[in-house]
C-alpha cells in the first residue's frame, strides 16, 4: 500500500494513468501498479478476520451479544467518518475539504457494520453468504444509472458500482471481508497446528487460483475486460473498480497465500515479523497519517509531485518507513495507555 | 490434506514465477524506424507490430495520409490525425484491444480512444484524431502511445507550432488578362492590364492553380470567377467545378467588352473558393 502510494505522489506515469482502465509503458511500472492491488482485499480480508476474531474474544470474555457488535458499529461508523473527514481531504494535503464521497476507509467501515450482523452464524453460512454476493455482483454491474443524478450515484457507487462518488463499493469488498472472517475461523480456530494452517490455506488458495484462471480463460462471466496470454497485462488486471469475479478470487487467494507465507516465516523466523506488526498494531493511524504526510509534502513542494519514475517510488517507500514505524511505535503506545474513547478507536 | 498442500505450493510457484518473468510480452529495448515511430518489438516475431503516422488528413479514396510529419501547426476548426498501420495482423486469431492515447506536453493523456478489432475483421489500420485548434492545444512535445492489451508496443513524439499563417495545402491561383488566347498554343495573346472597348471586342482572364492535391479524397473544388466594377458589382458571374486530377489546372473566362455592354473605367476580375478571394487582378477599358 505504502510503495503504491509513493508512486502515485511521485512517479510521473501517474500523470496520465487511468485507474479506472490503466495502461502500462514498463514491465517495472506494470509491477509497481500491480503490487498495490493486493492492498484492498488484504484490507478487507483482514477487517473481517479482526471483526471475527475480536468479537468471539468479547464473548467468551463476558460481553453480551449486543455489546460485541455495537462496539464493532460503532467502530465502522467511525472509520466512514474518518473517510469523509480526514482521508479525503489528506489526498490532497488538505487543500480543500472534501466530505462528499467515499473510498476505501468507508468500504471497509461498512463492510464491517454489515459482517456484525452476520458474525455470529457458522462458518459455512458466512461462506454461502459471500460466495452469493460474489455471484450475485456482475449481474447487478448491469443496473443503468445516471452520474448526473446525485441519489443515483450516492447509490450505485456505495454498494455495487465504481466511479467518483466512490471507487470500493460494498457488495464486492463486503465479500472479501466475510471471507476473512470464514479463513479466520480456520486459522484461529479449526486448524490446531501451523502444519494444518499452512496445508488448508495453501489447499483453499490454489483452488481460488484455479477457479479465477478457469473463469479468466473461458472469458464470460465473471470477467469485464478481455485478456491476451496466460498470465499477461490484461490477463492480470481485469478490474479493479469494482472488482470483477475473478479479481476477487484471484486477490483472495494472493492474500490467503501471503497469509501462509506470514505463518511460515513466523515459524523460520519470528524476528522478520516485528517489522511488519509495527505498524499492523496501528493500522489505521497508519493509513491516515501517511496519506497526510505525502498529501502535505507534495503540496509544499510541488517539483516532486509526480516528477520521478519507479526508482523514486522505492525511494519515497524508504523515507515514508522511516518517518512512519517510529510514529506507529509511539502511536501504539499512547493507544495502550489512553482510556480515550477515539484513540481506542483509531 | 497433503495433497492439498503440494498442490498449493506447486500452484504458488508457478505463480510467483510468472507475474516476476512472464508478463511482457514486448523485448526491452525500444527501436525507432525510419518513420520516427518508436516501436516495442514483440518478443515472439508473429506477434502484432505498429507503425504510427500522423498527418492532417487521410486520403477517403487511397487511404493515404496527406501532410504527414511530426511537426504540425495549431489551426482553428483542424484536426490531427493518426494513421496506425498493424503489421501481421492477419496471422492473429483473436479478438486485439488497443487504447490510443494521446498525450499532452505536461505529461497528461488529453484523449483516451480504446478499440477492439475482432477477430473476424480484417482491417489492418485503426484511425484517432484530435483537434488541434488553439482554444485546445498549446504549442508543445506532445505523444501519441498505443497499447495492445494494456502493454505499451509503440509510440510517436510530435510537435505542435503556433499557426504562422500560411496554410500548404491551400490552393493558390495567378490570374493573366488578355486580348484573346492563340487557338492552336493555348498560349495568351496581347497580355495587357488595359483593353480598348471596340465593336465585338473580347478579352479573357486565364487563371494558373496550382498546389492542387488529386489524392485528397476525390474532393471536387468548387471555384467562382467574377467579373465586376470598380465598386464590386459583379456583371458576370461563371461557377467552375471540377476533381483535381493534377497538381496544376488551368480555368478561363472571357467577356464581351463591346461599347454596347461596357464603358470606360476601373474592373476587377476576381476568383474565389468558398467566398476566399483565392487571386485578383484590376484593369481598365477605354475607348
Amino acid at each position: 500500500m505504502l510503495l503504491g502510494h509513493t508512486s502515485y505522489y511521485f512517479n510521473s506515469i501517474w500523470k496520465q494513468l487511468d485507474p479506472f482502465d490503466p495502461l502500462f509503458p514498463s514491465w517495472g511500472q506494470f509491477m509497481l501498479r500491480y503490487a498495490g492491488y493486493l492492498c484492498a482485499p488484504g484490507f478487507l480480508m483482514m477487517a473481517g478476520a479482526m471483526v471475527w476474531w475480536s468479537y468471539s474474544r468479547r464473548v467468551a470474555k463476558g460481553a453480551t451479544d449486543w455489546n460485541a457488535r455495537w462496539h464493532f458499529i460503532q467502530r465502522g461508523l467511525i472509520l466512514v467518518l474518518i473517510q469523509m473527514i480526514w482521508v479525503n481531504s489528506s489526498w490532497g494535503g488538505f487543500k480543500a475539504f472534501q466530505p462528499w464521497h467515499l473510498g476505501i476507509i468507508a468500504s471497509i467501515g461498512i463492510s464491517m457494520i454489515f459482517l456484525t450482523l452476520i458474525i455470529k452464524t457458522r462458518w459455512y453460512v458466512r461462506l454461502i453468504a459471500a460466495i452469493a454476493l460474489l455471484l450475485i455482483h456482475p449481474f447487478l454491474l448491469k443496473i443503468g444509472y445516471s452520474d448526473d443524478i446525485a441519489w443515483q450515484e450516492a447509490l450505485m457507487q456505495t454498494f455495487v458500482d465504481a466511479g467518483d462518488f466512490n471507487k470500493y463499493p460494498v457488495m464486492p469488498w463486503l465479500a472479501l471481508a466475510i471471507l476473512g472472517s470464514v479463513m479466520a475461523n480456520g486459522w484461529l480456530k479449526l486448524w490446531k497446528t501451523d502444519r494444518m494452517r499452512i496445508g488448508m490455506s495453501l489447499g483453499i488458495a490454489a483452488t481460488a487460483f484455479l477457479l479465477a484462471i478457469f473463469i479468466r480463460l473461458q472469458g464470460g462471466f465473471g470477467n469485464i475486460a478481455p485478456a491476451a496470454d496466460f498470465m499477461s497485462y490484461s490477463f492480470l488486471i481485469d478490474q479493479k473498480y469494482p472488482p470483477s469475479l475473478f479479481m476477487n478470487l484471484w486477490f483472495f487467494g494472493m492474500v490467503v497465500t501471503g497469509v501462509t507465507l506470514f505463518i511460515i516465516i513466523g515459524k523460520i523466523s519470528p524476528k522478520l515479523l516485528k517489522v511488519f506488526s509495527i505498524p499492523g498494531k496501528v493500522p489505521m493511524f497508519f493509513y491516515a497519517v501517511h496519506l497526510a504526510i505525502l498529501g502535505v509534502f507534495t503540496r509544499i513542494f510541488p517539483e516532486f509531485y509526480r516528477n520521478g519514475d519507479v526508482s523514486t517510488a522505492f525511494i519515497g517507500l524508504a523515507g515514508m518507513l522511516i518517518i512512519m514505524l517510529p510514529l506507529c511505535k509511539w502511536f501504539y503506545g499512547v493507544k495502550l495507555r489512553s482510556k480515550n474513547y477515539f484513540i481506542q478507536m483509531i | 490434506m497433503k495433497f492439498f498442500r503440494i498442490i498449493g505450493m506447486f500452484l504458488l510457484a508457478a505463480h510467483m514465477m510468472a507475474s516476476i518473468s512472464g508478463c511482457s510480452s514486448r523485448t526491452g529495448q525500444p527501436l525507432e524506424n525510419a518513420d520516427n515511430t518508436i516501436i516495442y518489438p514483440p518478443k515472439n516475431a508473429d506477434d502484432i507490430s505498429a507503425n504510427i503516422i500522423l498527418c492532417r488528413k487521410i486520403s477517403k479514396t487511397s487511404g493515404k495520409p496527406i501532410g504527414a510529419g511530426t511537426t504540425f501547426e495549431i489551426r482553428d476548426k483542424e484536426n490531427l490525425r493518426a494513421l496506425i498501420q498493424l503489421q501481421n495482423r492477419e496471422k492473429q486469431t483473436k479478438d486485439l484491444w488497443f487504447h490510443v492515447d494521446w498525450i499532452g506536453p505536461n505529461g497528461k493523456s488529453f484523449f483516451l480512444k480504446s478499440t477492439i478489432l475482432h477477430a473476424a475483421d480484417s482491417a489492418s489500420d485503426l484511425n484517432s484524431s484530435v483537434s488541434i485548434s488553439p482554444e485546445l492545444r498549446q504549442p508543445g512535445e506532445y505523444r501519441i502511445k498505443l497499447y495492445l492489451f494494456r502493454e505499451l508496443i509503440a509510440e510517436k513524439i510530435f510537435t505542435l507550432i503556433p499557426d504562422n499563417g500560411i496554410d500548404e495545402n491551400e490552393v493558390k491561383a495567378s490570374i493573366i488578362l488578355c486580348r484573346k488566347i492563340d487557338k492552336e498554343t493555348g498560349l495568351p495573346v496581347e497580355i495587357d492590364s488595359s483593353f480598348r472597348i471596340r465593336k465585338k471586342g473580347k478579352m479573357n482572364a486565364i487563371i494558373d492553380l496550382t498546389n492542387l492535391n488529386p489524392d485528397e479524397d476525390d474532393r471536387e473544388l468548387k471555384f467562382r470567377l467574377e467579373w465586376s466594377d470598380d465598386e464590386g458589382n459583379a456583371f458576370f458571374k461563371k461557377k467552375v467545378d471540377f476533381i483535381p486530377t493534377d497538381t496544376i489546372a488551368q480555368l478561363t473566362s472571357s467577356i464581351s467588352i463591346t461599347p454596347e455592354k461596357r464603358e470606360a473605367g476601373v474592373y476587377w476580375f476576381r476568383i474565389y473558393q468558398s467566398n476566399k478571394v483565392l487571386a485578383e487582378r484590376r484593369f481598365e477599358l477605354y475607348h
